[in-house]
């Protein structure tokens, strides 16, 4: 499903990533592992071609990412990043915006679909009445998870998606991910959280 | 009733105001003094050349002529977006210069060859002061705009990212930046608009009443240039943006450096 094969990646005089390679199968949930400032993010966007690469190639559900390549990669592909700082919207004008970019202009936005999301990832409906601004960081990453989840994506990036969670909302991502692995959804995950990393069937170290 | 001539020891006198503002921005330490007395000194002079540049063209009244006037004008326009943006020449000064001869040409000549029934459109008369209107408003709007666009982008590049790499086209993606820079450019604007009359008498109408138009006459203008001025504003913006945005992003959508610096 997802194949990088010898790739550099490199920040100006930095080599950050060095001839690395992986493989990860369809319906995997592959973790992402190193210290911090390894290129593990840097390596994520670059599978769906965020980030410039040099050397060998990518290859994601058969197809060669390259610049013709990547708007297709990318419709068949959910992001998360780590940070995401969205302007202060309501909430539910970012979900709305989310599922009218072109990658999923064919999937209609189901509410009780988002509420039964929300709920599995221990969120409460009513978060939906706020403000981005009025909702916490953790909150704010479930809350792109639950909406991500109904992309009918079938491959999932993730950056750091347990990151400032307690303990049980953690529990409750981890849940979620498995779920949709079940459901055939291949997942990479960049993660520090040692929990995550052993509930996943796949650990890609990049050192 | 003829306007008034002000001497020029009553202009230096009126001049003297502007130590009001002056004082603060030296209290406050915010780093525009030397902006202000140099935007001073440029302005004085500029306005004593204008007279006499105006003068010939009015004098001339060529339509050759004058369109290189404005074409000399538009190149000053986005030479100083450009400094004031801080964006990179590469990027920003051919779609500054493309978006300002088109909107203002456009919407111009809409104005004086469609509204006005001008027989010569580009008569020095008209055409030079009507260009000059829709440049500065059109600088205003694009400094403001074009620098709040790509500082925006520059700033939240991972909402960008995470749209285009969820599926979203490079214009999908950058929908909510120009959005934003959009609201921020034209708040203002429009706020004036809706208090146009109650509060604020704009200058155009104040210049016509004071040059002798009746104010019937006046009010006609001034609505036509509100309405010009935002149009063409709007115009020049969009074609800045789309153009330049081919140049600050390369094939995958990835964003180049394009602040100076």
């Amino acid at each position: 499903m997802l194949e990088v094969n010898n790739i550099s990646i490199r920040f100006g005089d930095e080599q950050v990533v060095r001839n690395f390679s992986c493989r990860v199968e369809k319906g995997g949930l592959a973790c992402l592992v190193g210290r911090s400032g390894c290129g593990k993010t840097s390596l994520l966007r670059s599978l769906i071609g965020l980030t410039p690469y040099c050397g060998g190639g990518i290859k994601i559900a058969g197809a060669s990412l390259n610049e013709s390549t990547c708007a297709y990669v990318r419709k068949i592909t959910a992001y998360l990043p780590q940070e995401l700082v969205f302007p202060n919207d309501d909430v539910m004008d970012i979900v709305y915006q989310t599922f009218r970019i072109g990658g999923v202009k064919n999937i209609r936005l189901s509410i009780p679909l988002l509420h039964q999301n929300l709920s599995r990832l221990g969120l409460e409906p009513e978060l939906l009445d706020k403000r981005m601004a009025e909702i916490s960081g953790g909150q704010r990453q479930r809350l792109m998870i639950a909406v991500l989840g109904m992309l009918d994506k079938q491959i999932w990036l993730l950056d750091e998606p347990t990151a400032a969670l307690d303990e049980k909302s953690r529990d409750l991502v981890i849940k979620f991910l498995l779920d949709a692995r079940c459901e055939g959804k291949t997942i990479v995950a960049v993660s520090h959280d040692p929990v995550f990393a052993s509930r996943c069937s796949t650990i890609i170290q990049l050192d | 009733m003829g306007t008034i001539d002000i001497s020029y020891i009553s202009l230096l006198i009126g001049m003297l105001l502007l130590l009001i503002p002056i004082f603060y921005i030296w209290r406050y330490e915010t780093k525009l003094l030397k902006g202000i007395c140099i935007g001073a000194v440029r302005m004085v002079v500029q306005m004593l050349f204008i007279g006499v540049y105006l003068r010939y063209l009015f004098e001339w009244d060529n339509p050759v002529i004058n369109s290189v006037w404005v074409f000399i004008m538009v190149y000053i326009a986005s030479e100083t977006a450009l400094t004031r943006t801080g964006v990179k020449r590469g990027v920003l000064m051919m779609p500054l210069i493309v978006g300002f001869v088109v909107a203002g040409i456009l919407i111009g000549l809409y104005f004086l060859g469609i509204v006005l029934k001008l027989d010569n459109v580009f008569s020095a008369q008209y055409f030079i002061p009507i260009m000059g209107i829709l440049l500065g408003n059109m600088l205003t709007v694009n400094v403001i705009a074009v620098g709040t666009f790509y500082s925006t982008l520059q700033r939240e590049q991972n909402l960008y990212y995470f749209l285009l790499g969820n599926g979203a086209s490079r214009s999908e993606a950058l929908k909510p930046f120009v959005r934003q820079a959009i609201v921020k450019s034209f708040s203002p604007t429009i706020a004036n608009m809706a208090v146009m009359g109650l509060v604020s008498l704009p200058g155009t109408m104040i210049g016509q009443i004071l040059g002798g138009s009746s104010p019937h006459v006046a009010i006609k203008y001034q609505i036509m240039i509100v309405v010009i001025t935002m149009s063409a504003s709007m115009l020049s913006l969009m074609i800045a943006i789309q153009f330049s945005s081919k140049r600050a992003f390369d094939g995958f959508g990835r964003m180049k450096q394009v602040m100076k610096g």
